[in-house]
């Protein structure tokens, strides 16, 4: 069920209207939250709710077992990993290993050694897994006890929210908080209404308008040779990618509010960033700091020397994997990984922070960096890719006629571009902070504010599209 | 007893979503939106075993094939068109497009109508067809039971906003009538503004060139068809001369190697006039030429002596 459809808005309604009266009772809150979410997930494919339970009743039992067994508790961990790791594995990951290993055989001559398997992937996979193995491992490190209930834990683990495109909730933020319920303050319900509505202004409004020119743009099979084109391209999709995800997020964390639980942001104004490393401080929080924790630092964190720069570019290779079994993905988790080695060594932001303007200097250089991110992430294969950097970074021909296409079919897209480049830059300048930007936080303005989002939302979306996340 | 905040918003927003939808000019009968597409589109791919002819295609031969005619020249045989707007030969429109006839028919026949672009994946994404048969539960329940009531909440872009202040209504030009055999008729209701938009944009950009496996593809279902009885027929659209010209150049179509692939496969190559016929855009025949055109497809598919 996507959010942004009349069925989920149903969905939701018939939700909320019942929330308040089993919210007090802890047994019926679970089990009217854990329903709820799978008849959430099952509309769209029903089959695929066997392997949340499996996937979760593993976790469970693992983290019962810890407790009450210390001595397998190691084991235990890695039964959870395993069954956890595997079940992406084969779902996400098995048609590329295959590939892989005929590309291999190929290169030598051979012919195909394997048949190559490609199993639907379930949607938001790699969410929920990643959400159900830090609870195991928490439980492991001593850093969280383990649920007696298992409606409590399922409640969790499959809380609809977030269930197919996060943010990845970790479970020591979120048990505690389904243990009790918290009545709905009047903050609360405005504030969720605030975030509900924007996070579907970012999605229907700005991601969905931009849409038909890029996927015009990467469907095409040989890369149209323009650098302003390719330029424009990229930041409509990044912008396109923040917005659908971003939006996702904020949606998630509006539901979740109206409930009376709370989520934290998972993206905090990336573009405004002033280092790579910042960039990646603001961008997926709820991912990069899951890496954090449960890859890079068991790795040994950031060590001296080239061992620290090792762990940041296995962290993030894995990172980039985590998104996507292609090579596209893989290179550009491993890429974002060097840059921020290299940014590490030369210290370039503090060094040209203090140069005149350097706050934009340092800015325009991420997104330089960022947006070849973006060629890779967004190619379907990396002849794609390295044709469409090709065409950013090496101007061989300052064509400009498919701008001028863009100016005159991609009319709507262009303008929510604009629309979102002024509203970072507004960010960016600080005005949020200043008088103006009181002005527009009174009640009045926010409530007036809020009425003409819906109404774009409804009236001025794009053409329905379904979240780019969904596919991770 | 004070009122909430949320409460208040949500009137306000709900009142302005009321409002502006009683605002925007209403759309007169069989103008495109107005007759729920998505429904129409949808319909179609429940059609199973159940027709002695189909045709087959995209925009063109959506617009340009009356499948009436066709009954009417084989005596009450059950025709349909199965043609989508963007639609591309792909192997699942072909599987598809097979599942229609009827096994049981005495005399089953595919007429496939080509023109350039439908054999070229580029615009994947606009295609009908997948779109239709991607469709979730989601959707089709929407599509069934609440139709209406997106139709009053449809989007609005630019075009239509101009307009709208400008105080002109929307896509009164052209009148479009979903048939239920799959043909969307169309009758021209204001020649003279319809002369002043151009409604198809013009393809000015080097396109992706055909992927062999796409013809092959295409080449290997006729056979398959043809071995097990089916007659399969095929044409191109017929396109004003200057945009055919156009598209050949545009697509870098090789029509004489692709006709002789599709009669090797064991199709019949109808060849049939290109521009007598009155087209309310570039490419898309009005009612009158569409079934004038109908029964020139049938005339040729008699006279010609392959079984």
């Amino acid at each position: 069920m996507l959010f942004n459809s009349l069925i989920f808005l149903l969905f939701a309604g018939t939700f909320f209207a019942i929330w308040p009266r089993v919210r007090a009772n802890p047994r019926a809150r679970w089990a009217w939250l854990f329903g709820a979410s799978m008849l959430f997930y099952g509309f769209w494919d029903w089959r695929f709710l066997g392997l949340i339970l499996f996937s979760g009743l593993i976790d469970y039992f693992a983290a019962l077992g810890m407790a009450s067994r210390p001595r397998w508790k190691k084991a235990l961990l890695w039964l959870s990993i395993t069954a956890n790791i595997g079940t992406l594995a084969l779902f996400k990951y098995a048609g590329f290993f295959l590939s892989a290993i005929n590309d291999v055989a190929g290169a030598f001559g051979g012919d195909a050694v394997v048949p190559v398997i490609r199993l639907a992937l379930p949607v938001g996979i790699s969410f929920y897994t990643f959400q159900s193995m830090s609870y195991t491992i928490d439980v492991y490190r001593g850093q969280l006890k383990p649920v007696r209930s298992v409606l409590h834990f399922f409640a969790y683990l499959s809380m609809f929210p977030q269930l197919v495109a996060g943010p990845i909730i970790r479970a020591s933020d979120l048990l505690h908080q389904l243990e009790g319920y918290k009545k709905t303050s009047a903050e609360d319900r405005i504030e969720g209404l605030r975030l509900i509505t924007f996070g579907f202004f970012k999605k229907m409004v700005i991601a969905d308008n931009m849409a038909p020119a890029i996927q015009d743009a990467f469907a095409r099979a040989h890369v149209i040779d323009s650098t302003p084109y390719w330029w424009i391209i990229i930041t409509m999709f990044a912008v396109q990618v923040y917005c659908d995800f971003a939006g996702y997020s904020d949606i998630a964390r509006g539901l979740a509010r109206w409930m009376g639980y709370h989520f934290k942001v998972n993206f905090d104004h990336p573009f405004a960033a002033k280092s790579l490393r910042e960039f990646w401080a603001r961008w997926h929080i709820s991912l990069t700091t899951w890496f954090r924790d449960y890859v890079y630092m068991p790795l040994g964190g950031p060590m001296k020397g080239l061992r620290g720069h090792v762990n940041t570019w296995v962290t993030m290779a894995l990172s980039g994997f985590w998104h996507g079994a292609n090579w596209t993905f893989l290179l550009w988790g491993f890429s974002q990984g060097v840059l921020l080695s290299v940014e590490k060594l030369l210290g370039t932001p503090k060094r040209l922070i203090k140069l005149p303007s350097g706050r934009w200097i340092c800015t325009a250089l991420v997104i330089a960096q960022i947006w070849s991110a973006f060629a890779l992430f967004g190619s379907r294969d990396l002849t794609q890719a390295f044709a469409i950097m090709n065409s950013m970074y090496i101007p061989t021909e300052w064509n400009w006629l498919p701008v001028q296409r863009l100016l005159e079919y991609q009319k709507q897209g262009l303008l929510v571009l604009a629309l979102f480049i002024a509203r970072e830059l507004w960010y960016y300048l600080g005005l949020d902070e200043k008088r103006v930007g009181d002005l527009l936080r009174t009640p009045a303005t926010q409530t007036v504010g809020l009425a003409c989002a819906m109404v774009l939302c409804v009236y001025f979306r794009g053409p329905g599209m379904a979240f780019i996340y969904f596919q991770f | 007893m004070t009122i909430d905040r949320t409460t208040i918003t949500l009137c306000l927003g709900f009142a302005a979503i009321f409002c502006v939808g009683l605002l925007r000019p209403s759309q007169p009968q069989g103008s495109w939106d107005r007759s729920h597409p998505k429904r129409f589109w949808a319909q179609k791919l429940e059609w199973e075993r159940q027709f002695d002819i189909v045709f087959a295609g995209d925009s063109r031969v959506v617009f340009g094939i009356a499948p009436e005619v066709a009954t009417e020249t084989m005596g009450g045989a059950r025709a349909a068109n199965f043609g989508f707007l963007g639609g591309g030969y792909s192997a699942a429109y072909l599987e598809a497009l097979e599942g229609t006839l009827d096994p049981a028919s005495p005399a089953p026949i595919l007429v496939l109508g080509f023109s350039p672009r439908s054999i070229v994946p580029t615009l994947t994404w606009l295609n009908e067809f997948t779109e239709a048969r991607d469709m979730g539960l989601c959707d089709r329940l929407t599509q069934r039971y609440f139709s209406e009531l997106l139709w009053n909440h449809r989007r609005l872009d630019l075009v239509q906003l101009e307009d709208w202040f400008r105080g002109s209504s929307e896509f009164e030009e052209v009148i479009y009538n979903f048939r239920d055999d799959g043909w969307i008729e169309t009758q021209v209701v204001d020649t003279e503004r319809l002369s002043r938009t151009d409604r198809m944009n013009p393809i000015t950009e080097p396109v992706d060139p055909y992927p062999p496996t796409m013809i092959e593809a295409v080449m290997d279902h006729v056979e398959r068809w043809s071995s097990a009885g089916i007659r399969v027929f095929g044409y191109r659209s017929p396109t004003p001369g200057r945009r055919a010209r156009n598209e050949d150049e545009l697509y870098r179509f090789d029509e004489p190697f692709f006709v002789a692939s599709f009669e090797r496969s064991g199709g019949t190559w109808l060849e049939l006039p290109g521009d007598e016929y009155t087209f309310w855009d570039s490419s898309h025949m009005d009612d009158e030429s569409a079934r004038a055109f109908t029964a020139e497809v049938m005339r040729a598919m008699r006279t010609t002596s392959r079984p």
